[in-house]
């Protein structure tokens, strides 16, 4: 199978990429049309050579039904929620219809024979199908190709296409347990401007005040009875004066540990700061994320740890086979 | 809650095995009548059991006790059929296996098995009745068995029959010009394959030289045809036609047999009173040397004709009688030769089918039987039938003659609470005295078996003669069909005014068998007694163009599925320049009928392709034949050009045909992209789009440029 990196999107499925094959159920039922001829042959029974031919028939017609389940199908892929390494990485792909009959029991899976869940997709309608591959390292998951596959209507015949879609996630490392995290990193002395904290990070905070809300605010800390009052958007500000301190998450504190246990740790770390609401920076070899805070800084942050030290063309995980 | 809607039946857990189990009950449901009682009554069982442990687990049969009853099945079939290997406790083990089997059945493939199982249980059904009831049935069974075929496919259509009917419907629909194709053309073999699950003695290799109860009955079931027959002038009545094939003679008072004649056998012949009656015989390969010929055929009359071709025949063409083409050879005199008790035979056992000119007396005298002959007329077993020989006995001591014990013993057949049968009870040691006294109700060979036996007992020569009697007629050849239902079993006695004459004590009891024939109760179609009022006449008549209809629609059913075998197949390809006579061509006629069909689905799918495009829209095309014809004159319309554009380079390159070309370009510019018609300046007369429209299209028709 040559790689077909240069399918254009939406992929659309022609007739010279669909493929098709008996399916075992179909290996079973042309051993039935044997049997059932050799005893027509044998009793020379006109209904019974009528009733073999006409299953023959309705399996010959099923051959083109089935592949006009695939034909002329468009094939898109979203954007797949980043995952921590140990789950299961999702890909939207969208299977769209644009002709006047409907697709019933469409599958999206990695390989021929994987039976994904079977989905219509309606007259000129979409489905989105989730294939999901288990994201076992951190760092990019590319996975090479979809298989867009349906056997309907009678199970006897299987029409496939392989997609070659630009499909990745992001992978992060898995978040190092919870606890004692905080403590050993602002254990190590006198580094930096962080003072020592104990327990979650969320605790002790202290309600400040509030400030006009800037894009990047958690919602929680958005103040609704304010703004159901009729102001603008507001936030709470949350944490002691020594809180509102950047908090500076640094590879080389975490000196000791190999590099995979650091970069858990510092996913946990980040996780951590992100909740507890105040701005950080981090910093591991090669890479410095400026002090920030919000989903977009998290994720910078993450996606940084995730890539730490990989080859930058690296297709990761390719799909099972 | 009892009452629930078949929608909600077919909701979890019952419904994935409702989808399964319900098709297969369908197609095994005519089995079920014709095996044993507790075959259908373990399948329905289990099959209810099983949706019932959808809900309660606990119900699922251990793997040890599914064993035990797998055993139990086995050994039940062998005890209800003597026998194992065999079409008959074949289908009755598969009916067993589908009761068990959705018991381990554990996914989807499984209960494919199970459909796949159902399909070939259809085709079973086939091998006892070819009707076109049963084919209707059959059709209506295989559309739901693919419905649920659908479902395995498409799991969540389950509460929507409708959907997965539509789906198989469709499917089935598109299968049949591909079915059509492969019967016309799949290489038909002359005659049966190879006897390798022939059943001995199975009611399709027809009579035998034996008669035992249920021997013949046995035949009824089977609607292959034995010999057709075209009769030269007037046919005579159906009630008349009694084809004797085989004499019987000798009998241990359940058992008849032909028995061993002592000497040469006798010349014999029939005197006849009257004209008699001429007929053509086509006889189907039976692999035996016995001819059933009617009564009483005269032995010089198929001697007289020896040497004359059936073309010299007035009335009767080969074409007349299916499957007697020119190379089956029409008068077989020289094979033919006389067989005892005034019966033909063939000297060689027939292996394929041949055609005789025969003559037969249906008013008649014959020669007396000599003292042998006599004796062994009278020949019972030393005891036995106790009760029966009494009984006779009583009748011949008060008896005038030998023609009132024979009317005695007609009207103690019909006074007596005799009953006519198809399914008759087994018999005991003494069959007769237990048929007589006891069980009462038979079919055909149990009366002849016990009024021979009577008429012995009271001391009158008498014999058993199985043959067929009757015949369907069919109307658009004018011929008779004989099949193996047709057949029957009855008695000769001898007495000293007629000589041999034939007693049939069926004929007391269902008279409506000898007038119509035994086919006509294969599938009963009688008028229901509600409308025989005279205000209702319309509806008879309604109901008479019905019958007769459903009687057309059985003729061409039995003319182009059932009798279309070898020959007929060969008749029709002929027809085509299609006939194969080697092995090779034959061999062509398959590779042309797969990829025929192969091609068919195509061209169906191709229909389909076609139709579900969303139509094509009318203004563009007009535009591009435009196009078209201003390409062919040396200007191309190109990839990047617009219609104004267009217009005006095409109008500056030939100033000549200017006009139309800017006028259907405007036009084309204007129903395409224009708002709403500018009155005055486009297309004169212009008012809605429609009018527009097909003023553009009758231009551009119209515009026919030439090249410069």
């Amino acid at each position: 199978m040559k790689n077909r990196r240069s399918d254009h999107l939406p992929v659309r499925l022609g007739t010279n990429r669909i493929y098709i094959l008996p399916t075992k159920t179909g290996t079973a039922y042309a051993i039935l049309l044997v049997v059932l001829l050799l005893i027509s042959i044998n009793y020379t029974n006109p209904p019974g050579y009528l009733l073999t031919f006409l299953l023959t028939g309705i399996a010959l017609v099923g051959i083109f039904h089935t592949h006009r389940g695939l034909s002329g199908l468009l094939i898109s892929q979203g954007p797949a929620s980043p995952v921590f390494a140990g789950d299961r990485a999702k890909f939207p792909v969208t299977v769209t219809n644009p002709s006047p009959w409907a697709r019933y029991g469409i599958q999206v899976g990695w390989s021929r024979v994987e039976t994904g869940p079977l989905k219509d997709v309606p007259v000129t309608g979409e489905q989105t199908f989730r294939p999901s591959l288990p994201a076992a390292n951190r760092g990019e998951l590319r996975p090479k190709r979809v298989v867009v596959a349906t056997v309907f209507p009678l199970g006897l015949f299987r029409a496939w296409s392989w997609v070659a879609l630009p499909l990745h996630c992001m992978v992060y490392p898995a978040p190092a347990p919870r606890a004692s995290l905080l403590d050993q990193h602002n254990a190590s002395p006198d580094q930096g401007e962080e003072r020592p904290r104990t327990g979650n990070p969320l605790e002790g905070e202290e309600y400040h005040g509030l400030r006009a809300y800037q894009p990047g605010d958690p919602l929680r800390r958005i103040a609704w009875k304010a703004v159901a009052r009729g102001s603008e958007l507001v936030s709470k500000e949350f944490g002691s004066a020594a809180n509102q301190e950047a908090i500076v998450l640094d590879w080389d504190r975490l000196a000791n540990e190999e590099i995979e246990a650091r970069l858990s740790r510092l996913c946990r770390l980040v996780l951590d700061a992100e909740a507890s609401g105040r701005a950080y920076s981090l910093q591991i070899p090669g890479k410095r994320i400026p002090t920030g805070s919000g989903p977009r800084q998290m994720r910078a942050c993450l996606t940084a740890l995730a890539l730490f030290a990989m080859p930058d063309a690296q297709t990761l995980n390719e799909a099972p086979r | 809650m009892m009452l629930r809607t078949p929608r909600t039946l077919l909701h979890d857990p019952h419904g994935p095995w409702l989808w399964i189990l319900g098709p297969a009950f369908l197609a095994a449901l005519p089995h079920f009548a014709r095996y044993p009682l507790w075959i259908g009554v373990i399948c329905v069982g289990m099959w209810i059991l099983r949706l019932w442990a959808t809900q309660h687990p606990a119900l699922m049969p251990s793997r040890t006790i599914r064993f035990a009853l797998t055993l139990g099945c086995i050994g039940g079939v062998y005890l209800s059929f003597g026998y194992l290997l065999g079409p008959e406790p074949g289908t009755a083990l598969l009916l067993l296996l589908l009761a068990l089997k959705p018991f381990e059945a554990q996914g989807r493939r499984d209960q494919v098995l199970i459909l796949f199982m159902a399909y070939l249980l259809v085709l079973l059904q086939f091998l006892h009745s070819q009707s076109m009831l049963v084919a209707g049935y059959m059709t209506l069974v295989v559309l739901v068995i693919t419905a649920a075929l659908v479902g395995v496919a498409h799991p969540a259509s389950q509460t929507d029959p409708r959907f997965r009917l539509r789906q198989a419907g469709v499917l089935l629909l598109q299968a049949l010009p591909v079915m059509l194709i492969l019967f016309v053309l799949f290489p038909r073999l002359p005659g049966s394959l190879w006897g390798l699950f022939q059943a001995p003695r199975t009611g399709l290799t027809g009579l035998s030289d034996t008669m035992s109860p249920g021997d013949i009955s046995e035949l009824l079931q089977s609607s292959e045809v034995v010999f057709r027959v075209a009769f030269v002038d007037q046919p005579p009545a159906v009630s008349r036609m009694y084809w004797r094939a085989l004499v019987l003679w000798e009998t241990d008072g359940r058992t008849w047999r032909v028995g061993e004649p002592e000497g040469e056998p006798r010349q014999w012949r029939v005197r006849p009173r009257g004209e008699p009656v001429e007929y053509v015989l086509t006889m189907e390969a039976h692999d035996q040397r016995w001819l059933p010929v009617l009564e009483m055929p005269l032995a010089e009359g198929w001697a007289r004709q020896e040497g004359v071709s059936v073309d010299a025949l007035p009335d009767v063409s080969p074409e007349t009688i299916p499957g007697s083409e020119a190379d089956t050879p029409g008068i077989m005199a020289e094979e033919l030769a006389l067989a005892s008790d005034f019966l033909l035979e063939v000297r060689e056992e027939l292996r394929r089918r041949a055609r005789f000119q025969l003559q037969a007396a249906l008013e008649f005298e014959t020669d007396a039987p000599t003292s042998g002959e006599h004796l062994r007329a009278l020949e019972l077993p030393l005891s036995g039938n106790e009760r029966a020989r009494e009984l006779a006995r009583s009748w011949a001591t008060t008896a005038m003659d030998e023609r009132t014990v024979v009317d005695r013993a007609l009207h103690f057949f019909r006074d007596e609470t005799f009953d006519y049968t198809l399914r008759p009870p087994l018999l005991g040691e003494e069959a007769v005295d237990d048929f007589l006294f006891r069980t009462r109700s038979g079919y055909c060979e149990h009366y002849a078996s016990a009024f021979t036996f009577l008429m012995r007992a009271a001391g009158i020569p008498a014999r058993v003669v199985v043959g067929y009697q009757g015949g369907d007629r069919n109307p658009l050849g004018d011929y008779f069909v004989i099949r193996q239902y047709h057949a029957h079993a009855w008695s000769e006695v001898w007495l000293e005014e007629t000589g041999w004459t034939r007693v049939d004590p069926t004929t007391v009891l269902a008279p409506e068998r000898i007038d119509v024939g035994a086919g006509a109760l294969v599938p009963n179609i009688d008028m229901p007694r509600v409308l025989s009022s005279r205000e209702m006449g319309w509806v008879i008549s309604a109901w008479r163009g019905l019958t007769q209809g459903w009687d057309a629609a059985n003729t061409l059913w039995n003319q182009w599925v059932l009798d279309f075998g070898f020959e007929r197949q060969r008749r029709f390809l002929e027809r085509f320049g299609l006939a194969g006579t080697t092995r090779l061509e034959r061999f062509g006629h398959l590779v042309l009928a797969l990829s025929l069909s192969f091609v068919a689905a195509a061209l169906i799918y191709g229909v389909i392709q076609l139709r579900s495009r969303p139509p094509e829209d009318a203004l563009d095309k007009t535009y591009a034949r435009f196009c078209r014809r201003l390409a062919k004159i040396g200007i191309p319309r190109f990839p990047q050009e617009g219609p104004r554009d267009y217009a005006l380079r095409a109008a500056g390159l030939r100033p000549d045909l200017a006009e139309p070309i800017t006028a259907i370009g405007e036009g084309y510019i204007q129903l395409r992209y224009g708002e709403s018609p500018r009155p005055g300046r486009d297309i004169p007369g212009a008012s809605s789009p429609e009018v527009q429209q097909r003023e553009l299209t009758r231009m551009v028709r119209a515009f026919r440029p030439r090249r410069a």
